[in-house]
């Protein structure tokens, strides 16, 4: 059974503060209650506090603007990666102010986060959405910016069985990439189907959720991270 | 345990006193086609409804419900929308079971029509009685002697009970297949028309007709789902026991949608029914014909236990291409085992005939029609092989081989007729007859084979994980 409580403390916060959509640390933090793996990731609010975290961390470590209004984090110049150390997250922090204040001057900028590079996996995605007819559904596909292009996907209605899980994982095109391609080890499909039903049980229980992307998460020979995430609440 | 409302549904698939609200003397109404219907199809106790009558067709005539002295059943409305509420209002003090209402006009075309048809489901329900409709065709149940298809009643399909049941959102739908099929062999335990679905829907029949111990294979056609949450449900159990194969519409999806993550602007309707279809065993077709192909398919043969197909074939060539189309179709062409060799060289001449998969049993069985019915009981013995897939010509001696040898084996046989159905129909019926689907091309063989294949290994899946 997943821990739903953790849960519940993070999404109140968002409603209190009139949010739908969870910033990138507060869905971390849903997550980890549920019991699934993500970077680890601290919020920083100014240059020396990001300093300071990143070598609590370690390196690399990487840096991504906090706002509820930037969706896009990327294109708004407000991500840094492979941060070797701490002078390289000063100017890190300085260089993602300036451009997200620049390119979004009406934008609520609550910090910085730091957070550890996840060592580098195959690239999936696990996701949720509402169906009008059948409520929520789960997602699996080939992640990062290959969901957008290949559209290499599979759905299941929730509840999922572990047998709809293992289904879900293997009926992508390329479900040939899981189980090792050229030399790489097969990642770790058991890992990934435990968050999928994680999640099933998670929304399950929790209409209050619209919508949610893991993407991507690394799948690795030995389990799978969350490195970016994103929650969205009903209205 | 049997729920409230698969009890009620039963109730009213088996009315043995029925109503006809609206019945009429007149020639080339529903009010007289129906009324000849019950009567015909033997309904015990029917009960004219009409003001200004006191006898239709013989039947004493009564001015309303209530005025009928003894206890009704079931009542058929085929009154206009605005009389429907205060009928149901009589149902309810008269006790029914159910009322089946034909009017359109109501959700289907207003708001004020949506209001109403659920202030009728509303009263309805309130007083212990269903609605089925309204906006429907009713429903055909030929061992209680109860039709309402229209079509049905004109070709005067016989009301001989059988095992495949059935629920549409499409009136047509329900009327039609209950003609094309019953032509075809087969027979029915109950097939209904849903409506709008003010009350009884979709999810409701699905789950009367899995516990309906007559009926073996469901049919439905389907465009939306009043409460998705309950249809999925019922549907991982229903699939799990009984085939249940599903015409849906509207599965063409509509440009991106706009939606704040990924997943979102990913799950599109046609997708999350592809998901519902996959995770409950569902067998979804696309088109009327595979609906009563794979019907046929069902309701004929066994279950198979693997893909393993053996092609039975007396021209070597159209051997090849029924091949290419189990091969296509996702079936399996295993060698057949050495002892089916040996056998099969025994009965076959040597020149002129082919011993593999296809197996080519020559011209010379045109000859000997009997090769047919000897090679399919010695190609059933093998255990490679799980289904048998037989081209013949529309020769009735040598479907006679193949009938007789289909009723001592447990394994599917599928024939493709080398033959147009309008040419020689009396072949397809006669196959039909003696339980055997017979499709005038060997491809759609093929699909109905492989679907039988894949539902034989979910609903084995299923069972495994108990």
């Amino acid at each position: 059974m997943v821990n739903t409580t953790g849960s519940y403390e993070v999404m109140e916060k968002a409603r209190e503060e009139g949010r739908t959509i969870l910033t990138e640390i507060e869905s971390k933090q849903l997550l980890r209650s549920l019991g699934i793996s993500t970077t680890e990731i601290r919020l920083a609010t100014s240059e020396e506090e990001a300093m300071a975290m990143s070598r609590e961390i370690g390196y690399p470590c990487v840096l991504k603007v906090s706002s509820a209004d930037i969706t896009h984090k990327s294109d708004a110049g407000g991500v840094k990666v492979g941060l070797a150390d701490a002078d390289q997250v000063a100017r890190a922090y300085r260089a993602i102010m300036a451009s997200c204040r620049a390119k979004f001057p009406q934008a609520a900028i609550e910090g910085v986060t730091v957070q550890n590079m996840a060592r580098p996996g195959l690239e999936v995605i696990i996701g949720m959405a509402t169906d009008p007819q059948f409520g929520p559904v789960i997602m699996f596909g080939l992640g990062g910016v290959w969901v957008e292009v290949l559209k290499d996907v599979s759905f299941k209605i929730v509840p999922l069985t572990k047998a709809d899980a293992a289904n879900a994982v293997r009926e992508i095109r390329a479900a040939r990439l899981l189980e090792g391609f050229r030399g790489s080890k097969p990642v770790d499909t058991s890992a990934l189907e435990d968050i999928l039903l994680r999640v099933s049980e998670f929304v399950a229980q929790t209409p209050q959720v619209k919508e949610m992307d893991l993407n991507p998460v690394f799948a690795y020979p030995d389990g799978a991270v969350a490195v970016d995430a994103r929650v969205i609440l009903g209205e | 345990m049997q729920s409230e409302t698969v009890r009620q549904i039963s109730q009213i698939f088996n009315a043995q006193s029925v109503a006809l609200v609206g019945a009429s003397d007149r020639e080339g109404t529903f009010g007289r086609l129906f009324l000849e219907g019950l009567r015909d199809l033997g309904c015990p106790h029917i009960y004219p409804v009409n003001p200004k009558r006191e006898e239709i067709l013989g039947f004493k005539t009564y001015a309303n419900l209530t005025a009928i002295p003894e206890p009704v059943e079931l009542a058929i409305l085929l009154t206009p929308p605005e009389a429907v509420l205060g009928i149901v209002k009589e149902a309810v003090e008269k006790k029914l079971k159910g009322v089946v209402v034909f009017a359109a006009g109501f959700g289907e075309l207003s708001a004020e029509g949506k209001a109403l048809e659920q202030e009728i489901a509303r009263v309805a329900r309130a007083g212990g009685v269903r609605v089925i409709g309204p906006n429907c065709l009713g429903f055909f149940s030929p061992a209680a002697g109860l039709s309402t298809f229209p079509m049905s009643l004109m070709e005067k399909v016989p009301n001989r009970g059988g095992s495949v049941g059935g629920f549409a959102q499409s009136g047509s739908f329900t009327d039609q297949v209950v003609w094309f099929l019953t032509k075809k062999g087969a027979a029915f335990s109950t097939m209904v028309s849903c409506g709008n679905e003010c009350d009884l829907a979709a999810e409701d029949y699905l789950e009367y007709f899995g516990e309906d111990e007559n009926t073996r294979t469901i049919l439905a056609y389907m465009e939306g789902v009043k409460d998705g949450r309950r249809f999925f449900e019922v549907a991982r159990k229903v699939a799990a026991k009984k085939p249940v194969i599903m015409w849906k519409g509207g599965m063409s999806e509509q440009g991106a949608k706009a939606a704040a993550s990924h997943t979102g602007a990913l799950a599109g309707s046609a997708t999350v029914w592809n998901a519902l279809f996959q995770q409950t065993g569902i067998i979804n077709v696309s088109c009327m014909e595979q609906v009563v192909d794979c019907a046929l398919g069902f309701h004929f043969s066994p279950l198979p236990r693997g893909r393993g197909t053996a092609v039975l074939s007396a021209h070597g060539g159209t051997g090849v291409a029924t091949a290419d189309n189990c091969l296509a179709a996702g079936l399996e062409l295993p060698g057949l085992a050495d002892e089916t060799k040996a056998r099969l060289r025994q009965i076959m001449p040597e020149v002129g005939t082919s011993i593999g998969n296809p197996v080519d049993i020559g011209v010379a069985s045109l000859l000997n029609p009997g090769l047919y019915g000897e090679a399919i009981r010695i190609i059933a013995d093998d255990p490679n092989i799980d289904m048998i897939l037989v081209n013949t010509s529309a020769i009735r001696a040598c479907e006679e081989g193949i009938v007789e040898a289909s009723k001592t084996i447990d394994k599917p046989v599928a024939v493709s007729i080398f033959a147009l159905p309008e040419l020689v129909p009396q072949e397809y019926e006669y196959l039909a007859e003696n339980g055997i689907a017979a499709y005038p091309d060997a491809k759609r063989a093929a699909y109905v084979l492989s679907r039988l294949a894949e539902y034989a290994k979910f609903k084995a899946e299923r069972e495994a994980e108990g």
